[in-house]
């Protein structure tokens, strides 16, 4: 597809660098293990987006698709490994601060 | 099916269907597990072997079957090697390490699947499943990081896991911003597409980006925080195929095939990679020299060996590339073997402090004495393998003219010989402490997986020459192009 009013590859990627630099920001200025998990899942969302939007830009869009589409998988199994991370670590530690997370150093 | 060309897809599938049956399997008999899991990587290795060195003779090969592509050549065969041999030896010693952690079955299911992950990254023939592998391969060793269920492992596997987080979306990145320029993500379309464009800002922004993002799972120096947490807290028999084998594979594999056979060696990106080898190499060894705990010492010690293995191959002249890929094979032998060792005295003595170890020396013969030989490895001292490869890789350098990289090499060289005497002092020679009269050596099965180790590392150094000649050269050939 064309660059046109209703795409253009450029302005959709500004948006998605501007999805990934709100997750980027979220995993580095919270605190809770909850809202960094966010964070993540924010950045990955922007690189979906830019898939898409690549796939679309090109003419490749079922590559593009079938990309996307094992990439949201990953996300989950990845998702699901870090909420269980998460629940763990709340079982030791008693609490989601990241900052009470510093045992190991050095 | 049994033909030779279908050898890579065996590759994946034995592992990943032997990581589903197990589970049914350890209820009819727990000894099958073991013994089926060694067998396999036995089998492997074997094949493995025959295709080291059937590409030897310049015969490379993509295979196709059920819509899956894998490329093999000499460079994919060689870590193939290197993760069967592993492997095997690391299961054979998980099955009585594994036996006062429990969930054994578990533990060979997962490390199965991230050895099935490995296999697939070193035979992928583009770069969204290269990544797609990679995120296989480390998601599973998050949970075997966290599988002793303790605090320790808890914390290091949820920091290794957002800093990869962070490292995996540079890739992916990097990856969709090439797939919209050229429309194609294969490794040869890419390499034709990006041909003549190697000092273009964009080609080199985007090979930054995706040298910053394996250089995280390489764990070089900027990118390493994960590393001295997460090894160490994951149990032996894991840390051993984690510093052995995963980050070469995730990492240094990684940076090779995308930087040489796709960038084609882009001169900026080489020089920064030289750089950040030559820091890892030094701080990698003077962090390390301060730790007390046994395993985290030996973490940083991998820091500082992969930066031989990378500036190796930065350098991107033969000798240098020979010389990286071969201190490769030698770091995961030696590697292992130290965290094998490592984890036989933690479990001997419970401890891994090594200020509260000492004299260890009589009670445990075969750890001390294997542990002997991987610290020689390591450190570089004749007739043990490490010293060829570090001597090749010191020689490039002052070849290549790039004397920083040298004389941080010899640098580091000391910095790792002081390190691990003062374990060896430490741990194994000096007076037996009162605490430590009932200490005995551990089980066979362990016993048996670090005599291995420690004979093929001086095999490999005795025989450097055959083993340079039928299994490095024709893979560097293939990073020389």
């Amino acid at each position: 597809m064309e660059n046109s009013i209703f795409f253009n590859f450029y302005a959709l990627f500004i948006v998605a660098l501007g999805i990934i630099g709100l997750g980027l920001y979220a995993i580095l200025s919270y605190r809770n293990l909850i809202k960094i998990f966010i964070g993540i899942e924010v950045m990955s969302k922007g690189i979906g987006l830019l898939f898409i939007a690549a796939g679309s830009a090109n003419g490749r869009l079922a590559l593009a698709q079938s990309y996307l589409i094992t990439y949201i998988v990953i996300e989950a199994v990845v998702a699901t490994v870090a909420l269980s991370l998460i629940m763990l670590t709340y079982r030791h530690y008693g609490t989601l601060d990241i900052r009470k997370l510093s045992k190991l150093k050095g | 099916m049994v033909s030779v060309d279908y050898f890579p897809f065996w590759f994946f599938i034995l592992p990943l269907a032997l990581a589903c049956v197990l589970p049914f399997l350890s209820r009819v008999s727990r000894q099958a597990v073991t013994v089926l899991s060694v067998s396999v990587f036995t089998l492997l290795a074997v094949m493995s072997w025959y295709l080291t060195t059937e590409f030897g003779r310049g015969v490379s090969a993509i295979t196709t079957l059920w819509g899956i592509e894998l490329r093999v050549d000499a460079l994919s065969s060689l870590l193939m090697l290197t993760i069967s041999v592993i492997g095997a030896i690391v299961c054979l010693y998980a099955t009585s390490y594994m036996d006062h952690l429990g969930g054994k079955t578990k533990f060979y299911s997962l490390f199965l699947i991230m050895c099935a992950g490995m296999y697939s990254l070193v035979m992928a023939s583009d770069l969204f499943s290269l990544y797609v592998c990679l995120e296989a391969a480390a998601v599973a060793s998050y949970v075997l990081i966290a599988f002793s269920l303790k605090w320790d492992g808890i914390e290091a596997a949820f920091k290794y896991m957002i800093l990869s987080a962070i490292s995996t979306t540079m890739i992916v990145f990097a990856s969709a911003v090439l797939f919209y320029l050229y429309g194609t993500l294969s490794f040869s379309g890419l390499s034709v597409a990006l041909a003549g464009r190697g000092a273009q800002p964009t080609t080199l922004m985007l090979g930054g980006l995706l040298l910053c993002g394996f250089a995280f799972k390489a764990a070089l120096v900027p990118f390493h925080a994960w590393l001295p947490d997460a090894h160490p807290s994951a149990p032996a028999p894991v840390s051993a195929m984690l510093s052995g084998v995963l980050i070469k594979v995730l990492g240094v594999y990684a940076i090779a095939r995308v930087l040489f056979t796709v960038f084609h060696a882009p001169a900026q990106i080489l020089s920064a990679l030289t750089v950040l080898s030559a820091v890892s190499i030094v701080l990698g060894g003077l962090l390390g020299l301060k730790q007390t705990d046994f395993k985290r010492l030996l973490a940083y010690s991998s820091v500082a060996q992969v930066g031989y293995i990378l500036g190796g191959l930065s350098l991107a002249t033969p000798l240098g590339i020979i010389g990286g890929l071969f201190h490769l094979i030698n770091h995961a032998l030696s590697k292992s073997l130290l965290f094998l060792n490592a984890g036989a005295v933690e479990q001997a003595t419970g401890t891994r402090d090594i200020d509260a170890l000492g004299g260890l020396e009589n009670r445990m013969k075969v750890t001390s004495t294997t542990s002997v030989v991987g610290s020689l490895t390591i450190a570089g001292i004749p007739p043990f393998s490490g010293f060829w490869s570090k001597l090749i890789i010191i020689i490039a350098a002052v070849q290549a003219e790039n004397y920083w990289l040298a004389g941080a090499a010899i640098l580091g060289s000391l910095l790792t010989l002081s390190m691990l005497l003062k374990v060896q002092s430490r741990v194994f020679l000096g007076k037996l402490k009162d605490t430590l009269k009932e200490v005995r050596e551990v089980a066979v099965p362990m016993q048996a997986a670090m005599i291995i180790l420690a004979v093929l590392c001086l095999t490999v150094g005795v025989w450097f020459y055959y083993f340079i000649n039928t299994i490095i050269e024709p893979a560097a050939v293939v990073l020389l192009g």
